[in-house]
Order: C-alpha cells, then sequence, then structure tokens
C-alpha cells in the first residue's frame, strides 16, 4: 500500500515537473489584429505573436501543456499551436461559427466546440484534424465544460435560455437546464458537483446540482458577466464584469458578493496565474490586468494588441 | 429575382440572432468649455436626445431611471429603434444603455451597448466620452457590405461624432 501510495507521488512529481517544463503560458487571441499573443506568466513577458486566421476568440489547452486550440467563428476555422515550439502547427476546417472549446484526451485527443449558427456541438480528433461528430445543442451555444468523471458535456445556449447536458461518449441529450437570460459562460467546480452559469442578459450567475440537474443557489453581477473562474480549494468565485470594468469575488458556498475589484476596460477572460494572482484579458482597453487576490486589488496593468479576448481558460497547466 | 435574395437575406438574419462571436467597438471624444454639471444639464435627461441630436428625429419614452426605455426614429430612416437605460449615475455624470430592439436598416447594427461618461479635465473644461461595443447588422459569416463590420463601424462613429458635436454646441458654458 505504501509503495503504491508512493509511487503515486513520484508520478505526480513527474507529470508537475513535465508541466512545467513548458512554462505557464497564457493564450491570448487578439480578434481585431488576428494574432495570439503567447504570454509568459512567470515573467510577464510576451514569448511569441502568432498571425492567425481572422478573429481568434476561443482557447482550449491539452492537459499535458502542449497544445493549445483557438477558434475562428468568422472563418469556420480551429488553430493548433505548438506551445513548446510557439508555432502554429495545424488548421482545421470545422465549418460554421466555432465558438467555446474544451478538450478531452481519450486514445485520441478530442476536441469537443460550440457551434455559435449551427446549434451544434462539433466534435473534431485534433490528431487527424477530422469533424467525426455534430451533435445539436440549444440556440447559440457558446461556453462549454467537461465533466470527464460524469461523463458529461454542458454547453451554455446564449439564445434560448438553456445548458444542454450530453452524455460525453454517446451521442445523446442527457437532460437540460433552464437558466437565467442570455447564459454565456460555465465553469465546473473542482469536485464536479456544481455547475456555474454566468448569464448575460440578466446578469446573474447560477448554481446547478451537477446530480440532480437543480438550481441550488443564484446572485446577481455587476453588467454583462462574460467570465467565471473557481479558486482550486473551492474558497471563491470570480467572474468578470464586462459591462462595468469590475471583477466580482463570491463565496463558494452561498454565492455572496464580498467585493469587486477594478481592472481595464471591457474585461473578458480570467484565469488564475497561481491561486493568488488572476489574469484578465480587458477588451475595450486592449490590455491585460494582473490582481492579487488577497489584496483584491489590480497591482499590474500590461499593454495588448487590439481586441484582447480569449473564452475559456487560457493558461496552460 | 432580387425579391428572392432579400427574403433569402432576411430569413438568414433571423437564423443568425441578435449578437455575434466578434464584438466591435468604438470611441469618440470632445472636450467642451463648460462644467459637468452644464453638460449633463443637456445630455442627462434620456428622452431629451431628440433635442440635441441631430440625427435624431424624434424620441418617445418615459424617465431616466435604470429601466427606462426609449423609441427613436433617426432623420431619413424608416422603421423604429427602442432603447433602454443599464445604468444611469447623475452624480458620476455617467449614463450606459442598451438596444433593446433593432432594425437593421434604421442603424446597420445587430446589438449595441453604450456608454456616455462627462470627465472634469485639468483646464477646466469637461471632457465628454462616449463609447459603444456592437455587433454588425448580418452576424453570420458571409455578411453583404451594408451589414458588415464596416459599415456597423462607420454608423456607429458618425452617430457618435456627430452627436458630441451637436452636444458641445447645445451646452451653455
Amino acid at each position: 500500500m505504501m509503495g503504491a501510495l508512493r509511487y503515486l507521488l513520484l508520478l505526480g512529481l513527474c507529470f508537475a515537473g513535465l508541466a512545467s517544463a513548458y512554462g505557464r503560458i497564457a493564450v491570448i487571441p487578439q480578434q481585431a489584429e488576428d494574432t495570439v499573443l503567447l504570454f509568459d506568466t512567470d515573467t510577464n513577458k510576451n514569448l511569441a505573436l502568432l498571425q492567425v486566421a481572422r478573429a481568434p476568440v476561443g482557447v482550449g489547452i491539452s492537459e499535458d501543456g502542449k497544445f493549445a486550440y483557438v477558434t475562428h467563428p468568422e472563418r469556420g476555422l480551429v488553430t493548433e499551436i505548438d506551445l513548446a515550439a510557439k508555432k502554429i502547427s495545424k488548421t482545421i476546417f470545422v465549418g460554421g461559427q466555432p465558438f467555446g472549446i474544451q478538450l478531452h484526451q481519450t486514445w485520441r485527443r478530442m476536441l469537443f466546440i460550440t457551434d455559435w449558427s449551427r446549434n451544434a456541438l462539433v466534435v473534431v480528433d485534433a490528431e487527424r484534424g477530422l469533424v467525426v461528430d455534430l451533435l445539436a445543442v440549444g440556440q447559440a451555444p457558446t461556453g462549454i465544460a467537461i465533466d470527464p468523471v460524469k461523463k458529461r458535456i454542458y454547453t451554455a445556449n446564449r439564445e434560448d435560455n438553456t445548458v444542454s447536458v450530453l452524455d460525453l461518449f454517446k451521442p445523446r441529450q442527457y437532460g437540460l437546464i433552464e437558466t437565467g437570460k442570455g447564459p454565456y459562460a460555465l465553469a465546473l467546480s473542482p469536485d464536479g458537483a456544481t455547475l456555474l452559469v454566468a448569464s448575460v442578459q440578466d446578469s446573474t450567475l447560477t448554481a446547478y446540482d451537477t446530480d440532480t440537474l437543480l438550481e441550488k443557489g443564484r446572485a446577481e453581477t455587476g453588467g454583462y458577466p462574460y467570465a467565471i473562474a473557481i479558486a482550486e480549494d473551492m474558497s471563491a468565485i470570480y467572474v468578470s464584469n464586462q459591462g462595468d470594468d469590475t471583477i466580482s469575488r463570491f463565496s463558494y458556498g452561498d454565492l455572496t458578493e464580498q467585493g469587486r475589484i477594478a481592472v481595464g476596460k471591457s474585461p473578458e477572460a480570467i484565469d488564475f496565474i497561481d491561486r493568488d494572482t488572476l489574469l484578465v484579458t480587458n477588451w475595450f482597453s486592449d490590455d491585460l490586468s494582473i490582481v492579487d487576490l488577497a489584496a483584491a486589488k489590480e497591482t499590474r496593468r500590461i499593454p495588448a494588441g487590439k481586441g484582447a479576448r480569449a473564452f475559456g481558460r487560457f493558461i496552460s497547466p | 429575382m432580387k425579391k428572392y435574395v432579400f427574403i433569402l437575406l432576411w430569413l438568414c438574419q433571423g437564423i443568425a440572432g441578435a449578437h455575434g462571436p466578434t464584438p466591435q467597438k468604438i470611441e469618440e471624444r470632445v472636450k467642451i468649455n463648460a462644467t459637468q454639471e452644464a453638460v449633463w444639464a443637456v445630455l442627462g435627461d434620456f428622452q431629451a436626445i431628440a433635442a440635441w441630436h441631430p440625427l435624431i428625429a424624434g424620441a418617445e419614452g418615459e424617465g431616466s431611471q435604470t429601466g427606462a426605455e426609449r423609441t427613436l426614429r433617426i432623420k431619413g430612416r424608416e422603421g423604429l429603434i427602442i432603447e433602454s437605460l443599464d445604468e444611469y449615475e447623475p452624480a458620476d455624470y455617467f449614463l450606459a444603455y442598451r438596444l433593446l430592439q433593432e432594425d437593421i436598416n434604421v442603424i446597420p447594427v445587430s446589438f449595441y451597448t453604450m456608454k456616455i461618461e462627462l470627465s472634469a479635465a485639468d483646464d477646466g473644461m469637461t471632457e465628454v466620452i462616449w463609447s459603444a461595443r456592437f455587433y454588425r447588422a448580418d452576424t453570420g459569416n458571409y455578411p453583404p457590405s451594408e451589414f458588415s463590420d464596416e459599415a456597423a463601424v462607420k454608423a456607429l462613429e458618425d452617430f457618435a461624432r456627430q452627436g458630441l458635436a451637436a452636444l458641445k454646441a447645445a451646452v451653455r458654458p
């Protein structure tokens, strides 16, 4: 038993070593200038600026930190970026308007992509660069979350105020959740027990029990909540309020708002640099904010390219 | 034939929905030689926009509180658009509103949010900052030029510029 435990610990260390070998990289699509900025979150320096297809927005990163995928809704494309080489390694034509993207590794590296205009979830074999399935979901799907333990996929359907719940390995709908108006961003709690939904048209954050699919909490956010980030230790939830240039902090248990932090103009994507620090993309002011969570304030503002956005978790593990 | 193309376009509009995946932005500024109070006296009545904005032919609605709506007629255009007030902060000289009901033949956008704020400049003047986030009229991937990103940017830039110039002229120092 102890031997097995020690082995697991060693294995864990190996993986930790592997991940850090690539460094932690923020992958930032800059939608108005057709570039992707690769930003080193350890040194706060730009690593590379890649010219890509038109209007990149969604980001998904493989668990091993080797590949990032960026969606181009205006062109029906997905760009694969080799993060070690800092180069484009593949362009995949998926059609429609690919928007949100999540990865799931089985025997192959699979991409699950919401298609805004076809009201679909597109399943792509990333290694072969091929669309393998197209599943119906609600209208104008944007946010996506995958629960590998319960084997479920969730999509936020912005135009019909629902979340579709699909089986991960079977092409069927498992359930449907009624949400607030304009559900846009999703986040699953680290233990998989809770699905959080940010709705942009009525500015709410709602929590659902993933066993029963019933609502278990609701809170008002600032204007146009665009992204959700949950602390790994489940101590807090952060939401970017695109409409009023702030990040809200909520308690994890009962969704009580505990304060707002002023950042740049029109903050969109948020992700953790480490447990005490958030990185924010500010779409209107074309810059990035670094937020110290303990001090509850922005500590640095870094210029970025035009229309810096990102949608999804955009910092490599 | 042409008629069918238009019907097809109109159908595509419906399918594409009011919001798209790629927002656009504008920001226009003007400095006015007056206090914030004096500028707000003109700007602050949400229903009085027709009194100073040269492109507005008529505005109907009630109140200047969060949730208030106004129905606008634009000069030289048939059709109406409706806007609703999201934030109204007279103490901060700030207001924000959204397009509630679009008509792409009135303004070629499917959705916008606008913010107008007054900030005190160092020289005792007031700077008016008018910004908007919006989506083109046809949010599908193959918009005709009159419903493209460029058309949307041009229309809202023009709307804000003409509005600011007229606001400047309407303020009494």
